[in-house]
């Protein structure tokens, strides 16, 4: 079985537009190159909307126990919405990451806490209090920052 | 003078802006994971098929820049793509190269951790574009 093949499910109006195969891609590749994080992904429960603010695109990604299923839009009552501009939401992703958290010590991790100070990137959604691991299990499958 | 989109002096002119962009050279100065091509799709009559664009990309600087065709194009580790007119939005400043991807208009092909390390390295090859005196086709 290869552990870093994950289930994932676009609806088909998604993979058309960018942003959400590009989240899965980036999900998919980052296991393929650290399959310790294939943890992560199985663990993940709840929904995540991410919104590509400049683009007008936002995506919703149900994390269920038979896998991760993307469908466009803002769907249900999300536990957690991300929502900033495009190359902001790129930069999340680069950002060194310190017990799975933009790392406050590092120039990348300042520049996300400084937007999120700004309010130039928005974090909320109930998740935030009653699931604080999804937060920083969504980061780590998504991070691109040299271990 | 301006120069037609996407033809051998269009591209050898981008490849000098690229060079010329210091925002690209110090966002692109770890860059070592090799060419980058971009894809124009076919615009017939005037462009029937598919044209790409060989950037031979390493530490900053463009060491090459030439057209190719769409199969020798497919060995780029990466490759960004888009029809004709997504093309030319960009280059006239109207589209955003990372909203249009993220909008579905500009595809991106390759290792996507690599590139969106570098992604305003990969903003600025993109926008390096916009400083060519372009004519297009169609207009």
């Amino acid at each position: 079985v290869d552990v870093t093949a994950l289930p994932i499910t676009l609806d088909p109006a998604v993979r058309e537009a960018g942003l959400g195969p590009m989240l899965t891609d980036l999900m998919q590749q980052n296991v393929e190159q650290h399959p310790e994080r294939r943890a992560d992904f199985d663990r993940l429960r709840g929904s995540v909307v991410v919104t590509a603010t400049d683009a007008e695109v936002a995506v919703t990604m149900e994390f269920r126990d038979d896998g991760l299923y993307v469908h466009g839009g803002v769907q249900g009552r999300p536990d957690l919405q991300i929502s900033t501009d495009s190359l902001s939401l790129l930069e999340l992703t680069s950002a060194k990451l310190r017990l799975g958290l933009p790392d406050p010590f590092h120039p990348t991790g300042r520049k996300v806490l400084r937007k999120l100070g700004s309010g130039d990137l928005k974090l909320r959604g109930r998740g935030l209090v009653r699931k604080p691991l999804m937060l920083v299990r969504l980061t780590k499958l998504l991070s691109v920052a040299a271990d | 003078m301006a120069f037609l989109f996407p033809s051998e002096d269009w591209v050898a002119r981008y490849g000098e802006a690229i060079n010329a962009n210091p925002e690209y050279r110090t966002g692109a100065a770890d860059w070592t994971h090799g060419v980058v091509a971009l894809v124009i799709g076919a615009s017939p009559p005037r462009l029937p098929e598919e044209v790409c664009i060989w950037l031979d990309l390493d530490r900053g600087v463009c060491r090459e820049a030439k057209l190719v065709t769409p199969a020798e194009g497919a060995k780029a580790p990466f490759c960004i793509s888009g029809d004709y007119a997504r093309w030319k939005q960009v280059i006239g400043k109207e589209l955003d190269p990372i909203k249009g991807m993220m909008q579905g208009k500009l595809k991106l092909k390759g290792d996507l951790p690599t590139i969106v390390r570098a992604v305003k390295a990969a903003q600025e090859l993109v926008n390096s574009a916009t400083m060519v005196p372009t004519e297009f086709f169609d207009e």
